[in-house]
């Protein structure tokens, strides 16, 4: 009998082991997932451009998980759906905050300071945006053009300098280097 | 022997039918395998109604030899088996199979005869079980003690093994990640997994005969053989139904099906072998495994491992370039595993061991296992290593893919894709496509010229890569166009990419809706404008165009697989319709097959041909398509149509050769499937302006609305899966084309990406097995693997949700919940 149980409780550490999967899921079962119903209302709904149904259920979302960078990015979006500049810039500050990926909030978040004609805060965020991703090309023409708007010439230069080198053929850096 | 051989000839003919059948019912094979006539699949089609004839008499011997007595047994088989085989007489089933529900039936019919011998057999021995001595307890601790030596000495083997192997298999290559260090680390992972694996089963199987000790030791031995069913059934299922793309009931009943037939097989063989030599047997695992072991030579027990390495080396060369997604050379490696194990057994020593030790042993590979894996998630270069390593051994990445992925449960997304995977449903309708509405007709259109050459791989083209010299026609044809230097495709195989070229749109995934034609835009083209036809058709063409009065046909009778880019073009030449003033504008259409892997196999390469750094054999045919290529363009200019024609020069999808171990493209989806060429001839009338971005990210479903641009239309998409025009005044604005995020799919499996930053970084996620690839383009085009961590995957995994939704909003299908 004892040696059947050491083989039935090595068996279940086994079991155990190779259904791990299933054992994760239950122990995480109330972490957010964005394909629960109550997220996939408000995908659906963003994608559907219902702004407004979206929002009240989004906010619910925000104050059930509040750490969540979906739901601080699905905000952005239906306060961008919605036209309300000042809290898609909140929701996208909340979103760059969170997400393991800040640099998806450019180019909408200093595009939405840009809206409120906070041109002093769209161009610090282009610049921060450049440094969360060095590499990307299209940061970088927006952060020159940005310098450029602002009549920082030799900023601009740089930056379409930098945008050109990452990407030589490509015309619109060609077009903000002219 | 004899009576192995027998039993061998009838379970193989089984086999094969049931596998032909099932890799008919499954889409990816039934367009990649079956109608590309790999392993002379028609060939057994085609005699497959004879054959049974001759497997029916063999049957019989074989039932007659293992059961002579009563005749009623043999008698019976024979005369309900003979019923199909009049049936196929009359009318030969394989020969017309297709990818649907009848070939599911056929597939598990053909096990059933392989499980009708075995009860067969089984019942006529069970006096001879029921005689047997059931165990005493002092022998279940003894055969526990073999069994456990058995998994123990599998692991060892396994490792050796590999250690013996991957250097041969990975000869010549330069694999800086598989130095000293890199070998012994995959070789201790290697070690690590079989354990895990090996003594799982042995506890598995211990703890199962210890349960149902006090039984009968007919009812132990059926205990166990339902335990080696069930882990048939899960293994069947992983390495086949699962990658075939097999879903609901359907993969419950081939599962159950295959996994009866190859334990009842399996088990009545041993039962019949044991009663027939007379062995006197007591414990159910010897009766499932082999006898009580006897003193044998060294050599003896060495020999037969020799071969199941040999065996392994063979499996991992012949199917390399045949494989997909590595199911044949895992599933053989399995197999030889399992074959291992049983010849260990048979020859380990029957000790008992003291139930510490025991515990130990079992526990210890558990704790190396968890332990590597968390070095493996503080480390991902140790990952990186292993990724390498695994292109070269089998085993590490059956054992990987059994304790990584297999025990894993599906997460919400994998059912989600999965579930819009082939979709089907009675709210499957066309919808109207149109990037011109209402489409007038053209003064005077251009000739258009569509090639599509099937799995051509833009590296292997001058105009994107300087290093190649063997395409100069080409080169010279693009010199007079417009390439573009960034094409990718939607699909990732023929099945849904040419779909969507003709469309001008990302389709649902299925195929296909019917009538295509709504969605057409490239026919709605043709007809609006009266174009003459002249192109291949074949079973997809036919699933995509109507019939149209004055078609002339290349090739006519021609499979998909026997378009050839030279003959054709030789016919195109030859049958080439008038073009004088009043004459219709000519539309020529082709997808040749010079280049698909089902055709590459067997390809050599001529004499005084030497392509270093490129696969020779494909980059052999590309040299020829380039040469007739180069003498239709001759043609159109003798003809003087050249400068009065559209001719487009791309493909459907890319092609792997052999990156990571990898071949082909239909189950795949890596960037080397994705990358096409596109190159664009327009007439002298087209708008072509010097801003025009040509190493922005297009896509083949972009064609359309080009030739649409460069015959004069203001072509616009009237949703966001349309494709767009890459030229003219209605063209996308350039920096959304290079931001622009989008889903790439496989045609034949749920396996997905996401393509962002112009084309340098893509993400996949393979549904079915979990697996999940990040992908960099250097700036020298080459491709790195980057490790997926959640700001790749966050983004991508939301990016394809929405994909999802776009889709079904527009196809008007309910939103999966």
């Amino acid at each position: 009998v004892k040696r059947t149980l050491l083989l039935v409780a090595l068996l279940l550490v086994y079991a155990a082991f190779a259904f791990r999967g299933a054992v994760r899921g239950i122990l995480q079962r109330g972490a957010f997932d964005p394909l629960l119903p109550f997220g996939r209302t408000v995908e659906l709904s963003i994608g559907d451009k219902r702004f407004g149904e979206a929002l009240p259920a989004a906010l619910e979302l925000q104050q059930a998980y509040p750490t969540e960078p979906l739901v601080a990015y699905w905000l952005a979006r239906i306060h961008h759906g919605l036209e309300h500049p000042a809290a898609e810039a909140e929701a996208w500050e909340r979103y760059m905050a969170l997400s393991p990926a800040p640099a998806e909030a450019c180019p909408s978040l200093p595009l939405a300071y840009t809206r409120l004609r906070r041109i002093d805060l769209a161009l610090a965020t282009y610049e921060r945006c450049a440094r969360l991703a060095s590499d990307d090309a299209d940061l970088l023409r927006d952060l020159g053009t940005a310098y450029a708007d602002a009549g920082k010439a030799s900023e601009a230069k740089a930056a379409f300098d930098r945008a050109a080198q990452l990407d030589p053929d490509w015309p619109p850096a060609r077009e903000g280097m002219r | 022997v004899t009576r192995v051989l027998l039993r061998c000839t009838t379970a193989t003919f089984c086999l094969m039918t049931a596998g032909y059948a099932l890799l008919c019912a499954s889409p990816f094979t039934f367009h990649n395998f079956v109608r590309a006539d790999l392993f002379g699949a028609s060939t057994f089609a085609l005699w497959h109604a004879r054959l049974y004839w001759l497997w029916l008499a063999i049957a019989i011997v074989d039932i007659r030899s293992s059961v002579p007595e009563p005749v009623r047994y043999w008698r019976i088989f024979a005369a309900v088996w003979a019923l199909p085989g009049a049936y196929l007489a009359i009318r030969p089933i394989l020969p017309v199979l297709a990818d649907d529900r009848r070939s599911i039936v056929v597939g598990i019919v053909s096990f059933v005869p392989l499980i009708w011998i075995a009860v067969v057999e089984y019942w006529t021995r069970r006096r001879w079980l029921a005689d047997q001595r059931p165990i005493a307890s002092g022998d279940v601790d003894r055969a526990e003690g073999r069994l456990l030596f058995a998994a123990a000495a599998t692991a060892l083997f396994v490792a050796i093994g590999s250690a013996l192997l991957v250097p041969i298999l990975m000869r010549g290559q330069f694999e800086p990640d598989l130095l000293t260090a890199g070998l012994a680390l995959g070789l201790t992972w290697t070690l690590s997994d079989a354990a895990v694996i090996f003594f799982g089963a042995f506890l598995t199987v211990a703890t199962t005969a210890r349960l149902v000790r006090r039984a009968s030791l007919t009812s132990q031995y059926l205990a166990l053989l339902l335990v080696a069913g069930v882990g048939a059934a899960v293994c069947f299922d992983r390495a086949v139904a699962q990658t075939l793309g097999f879903a609901g009931s359907s993969r419950v009943a081939i599962d159950v099906a295959a996994a009866a037939a190859i334990a009842a097989t399996w088990g009545a063989q041993q039962v019949r072998k044991l009663a027939d030599s007379g062995v006197a047997v007591s414990s159910p695992i010897d009766l499932l495994l082999g006898a009580a072991p006897q003193p044998r030579p060294v050599r003896v027990l060495l020999l037969p491992l020799g071969v199941v390495l040999a065996a392994t080396w063979a499996a991992s060369t012949a199917t390399r370039n045949v494989d997909w997604d590595f199911v044949m050379v895992n599933a053989a490696t399995a197999s030889l595993w399992a074959a291992a194990f049983v010849h260990l057994y048979r020859g380990a020593p029957a000790r008992a061991i003291r139930s510490a030790t025991l515990a130990a042993i079992c526990l210890a590979p558990l704790t190396v296992w968890l332990g590597a894996t968390s070095a493996e998630h503080a480390r991902p270069s140790i990952r990186r290593t292993l990724n390498r390593y695994l292109v070269y051994n089998a085993s590490l990445r059956v054992g990987d893919s059994v304790l990584q992925r297999a025990t894993a449960t599906a997460t919400p997304l994998q059912r989600f894709l999965r579930e819009h995977t082939s979709v089907a449903g009675p709210d499957l309708r066309p919808i109207d496509l149109d990037f011109v509405a209402p489409l007038p007709r053209l003064v005077r259109p251009p000739h258009v010229f569509l090639f599509v050459i099937d799995s051509l791989r833009p590296d292997y083209l001058s105009p994107y890569n300087r290093s190649v010299t063997f395409t100069p026609r080409i080169a010279q044809f693009a010199s007079e166009s417009v390439v573009f230097s960034n094409a990718m495709t939607r699909y990732g195989a023929t099945g849904l990419s040419l779909p969507a070229i003709w469309s001008g749109a990302v389709g649902l995934h299925y195929q296909y809706l019917k009538p295509f034609a709504p969605m057409n835009t490239l026919e709605k083209f043709l007809t609006v404008n009266g174009y003459r036809r002249v192109l291949n058709t074949d079973v997809l063409m036919a699933r995509l165009i109507e019939p149209s009065a004055g078609t002339i046909e290349l090739g006519p009778g021609r499979g998909l697989g026997d378009h050839d880019l030279c003959a054709t073009l030789q016919e195109l030449e030859s049958r080439f319709p008038a073009t004088g003033d009043g004459d219709p504008p000519v539309f020529a259409y082709s997808n040749p097959q010079n280049l698909h892997l089902a055709d590459l196999v067997t390809a050599s390469v001529p004499e005084g041909e030497r392509y270093d750094g490129f696969h020779a054999p494909y980059a052999s045919r590309v040299r020829a398509v380039d040469a007739c290529f180069g003498t239709f363009v001759d043609f159109l200019k003798r003809r003087g149509l050249y400068d009065r024609s559209v001719i487009v020069l791309t493909s459907d999808h890319g092609e792997l050769l052999g990156e990571e171990g990898r071949w082909g493209h239909a189950y795949y989806l890596f960037p080397q499937v994705l990358q096409v060429p596109l190159i664009v001839h327009l007439p002298a009338s087209a708008p072509v302006d010097d801003a025009l971005d040509r190493g922005a990210l297009s896509w083949s479903i972009d064609i359309v609305p080009t030739i649409y641009a460069a015959a004069g239309y203001s072509a616009r998409p009237a949703n966001a899966l349309m494709g767009a025009p890459l030229i003219g005044p209605t063209r996308i604005d350039t920096a959304a084309r290079r931001r622009g995020d989008y889903v790439v799919e496989a045609s034949y499996s749920a396996v997905y990406g996401v393509v962002r930053k112009n084309g340098r970084r893509v993400y996949i996620i393979d549904a079915v097995s979990g697996s999940e690839y990040g992908y960099t383009r250097r700036t020298d085009g080459g491709w790195d693997a980057v490790p997926v961590v959640d700001a790749i995957r966050a983004p991508a995994q939301r990016i394809l949700r929405e994909h999802v939704d776009e889709a079904r909003r527009v196809y008007r299908l309910p939103a999966l919940k």
